[in-house]
């Protein structure tokens, strides 16, 4: 009946697994691997308030930030022009197929051959694997514009960068966003991985220091934190884009 | 001196489409006069479109030639803009109306004399009101008029323009018509003007072609002998009125035969 009735009912089944959960740690007799989650949440302060938790985080959420913009350089403008140049689509199409499905964790000992277990190592593989989804998306962005929105612009006689800047990017810019957000989550993810196994640094070597020095509470404290800081980044980045934005929020 | 503003001679346009070449335009002869209103009638699949595309720049004459004061082109000539039946393709639904308005000079002009550009432009089409909504806030009439007047906030010679007032109601295109030919006076634009409705071919055009067959050609021209002042009343009551529209719409039934 209230609007607010579907807020409250997305939370309820993960809040009814806790409590399961917790029933579940305190039933069982003996000693165990399985933490309870009254045990994670008061881990979870603890890192939190030593302040190795926020300075894991910072450094994987600045590196993430860093690959996501290195990105964008590199993916919306190779894309448009792939979506708008035939020759350079067809002189690229091969190579490009060639790289895609190499898995970014493939490249990982390749990294670290190069630039050691370093923040390069880590920024490098997360761009690799983080750059696709913009290229495709800023693609099929120009390739998909309407075939009418080009005749206007040749009709009211726009000059070449007029016209990118201030019709054919707003126009593909939904297209572009969605490879961008895509990318976004990719950085998170891989940054983490890349911490777990090429830089010692940041959440992803927290979760593995925890995992080796068997402490397993400090391990699910890690996992959650991971979980919590991508929710609040994509938020952000929808909050931002809605107000950095409002005028391409108009219309369709 | 060469009065006219476009001349096409033994013009042919060929289109390759998916059931391979085909022409669809063959052997156009037209001389179009500086301030004219001419308007194109005639079946679907007549070469409407396609005529007015080459005359805009947007296909180029296979055979024969098309000239723009003079010359060949290739590309949109400049003081020619074409307004497409589409608005809702054409507008940029991220951009104000007065920010359509000015999409096309704010190059050129800023500061004061852009703001008096988009001024006039948007007082030509009586728009000044929804200066800062969004197209899609407006009604289809009103997306029509903001397209008109972001083509005429460039200062046209020419503008072409295909079935603009196709998908109106016929009040809504009525009032648009009387608009168009005092913004066509007041300005002395050349309007090429492309209708299904023969009424509106009649009331508006200083001169009719009508296009026939396939491939396409001139089958025949017609001149309404009307005021150049024209009011949707007593125009229409006139006899030369009904005569022309008489004439016109049985050249269009024996063409169509």
């Amino acid at each position: 009946m209230t609007p607010r009735l579907p807020q409250t009912r997305q939370w309820l089944l993960p809040a009814a697994l806790l409590v399961a959960w917790q029933l579940a740690a305190t039933a069982q007799e003996g000693p165990s691997i399985l933490p309870s989650p009254v045990e994670i949440g008061q881990t979870l302060l603890e890192t939190l308030v030593s302040g190795r938790l926020p300075a894991d985080a910072l450094h994987t959420f600045a590196a993430a930030i860093a690959s996501w913009v290195i990105c964008l350089l590199i993916g919306i403008p190779l894309g448009m022009a792939l979506g708008s140049a035939e020759r350079l689509r067809v002189a690229l199409s091969l190579f490009i197929e060639l790289l895609r499905p190499l898995p970014a964790v493939a490249l990982i000992p390749l990294a670290i051959l190069v630039f050691g277990f370093s923040w390069q190592t880590e920024i490098t593989v997360t761009v690799f694997a983080s750059v696709w989804p913009l290229i495709l998306a800023s693609r099929s962005g120009i390739e998909r514009l309407h075939p009418r929105i080009l005749e206007v612009v040749s009709t009211l006689h726009l000059r070449r960068w007029h016209a990118l800047r201030c019709v054919i990017t707003p126009a593909a810019f939904r297209q572009i966003l969605v490879g961008a957000k895509l990318s976004f989550s990719l950085c998170l993810v891989v940054s983490v991985v890349a911490e777990m196994v090429g830089n010692p640094a940041g959440l992803g070597w927290g979760l593995v220091s925890a995992q080796e020095a068997m402490r397993a509470s400090e391990t699910f404290a890690y996992l959650f934190a991971i979980g919590i800081l991508g929710v609040c980044a994509n938020c952000a980045l929808d909050f931002a884009v809605k107000h950095l934005f409002p005028g391409l929020a108009q219309g369709n | 001196m060469n009065a006219s503003v476009f001349c096409c001679e033994q013009a042919e346009v060929r289109l390759t489409s998916a059931s391979g070449e085909k022409t669809i335009l063959q052997g156009i002869d037209l001389n179009i006069g500086r301030g004219e209103f001419l308007c194109m009638v005639g079946g679907s699949g007549t070469g409407k479109t396609t005529l007015l595309r080459a005359l805009g720049g947007f296909c180029a004459p296979t055979g024969g030639a098309v000239f723009y004061e003079g010359a060949a082109f290739s590309g949109p000539p400049a003081g020619v803009v074409t307004v497409f039946q589409d608005y809702g393709n054409a507008l940029l639904p991220w951009r104000t109306v007065r920010g359509n308005v000015a999409l096309g000079i704010e190059e050129q002009v800023s500061g004061a004399a852009l703001d008096d550009r988009i001024d006039a432009a948007l007082a030509m089409v009586g728009l000044q009101q929804a200066a800062r909504e969004y197209p899609a806030k407006l009604s289809g009439g009103m997306q029509q008029r903001l397209q008109i007047a972001r083509a005429l906030a460039l200062q046209p010679k020419v503008l072409l323009m295909d079935e603009p007032f196709g998908a109106l109601d016929a009040m809504t295109k009525a009032k648009l018509q009387d608009q168009l030919r005092h913004i066509q006076a007041s300005t002395g634009a050349t309007i090429v003007f492309i209708t299904h409705d023969v009424d509106e071919a009649v009331y508006l055009g200083d001169r009719v072609i009508l296009l026939a067959g396939s491939p396409g050609r001139i089958a025949s021209e017609l001149r309404p002998a009307l005021p150049a002042t024209r009011d949707q009343i007593s125009t229409k009551e006139m006899p030369e009125y009904l005569h022309a529209r008489h004439e016109l719409l049985e050249r269009l039934h024996g063409a169509a035969r």
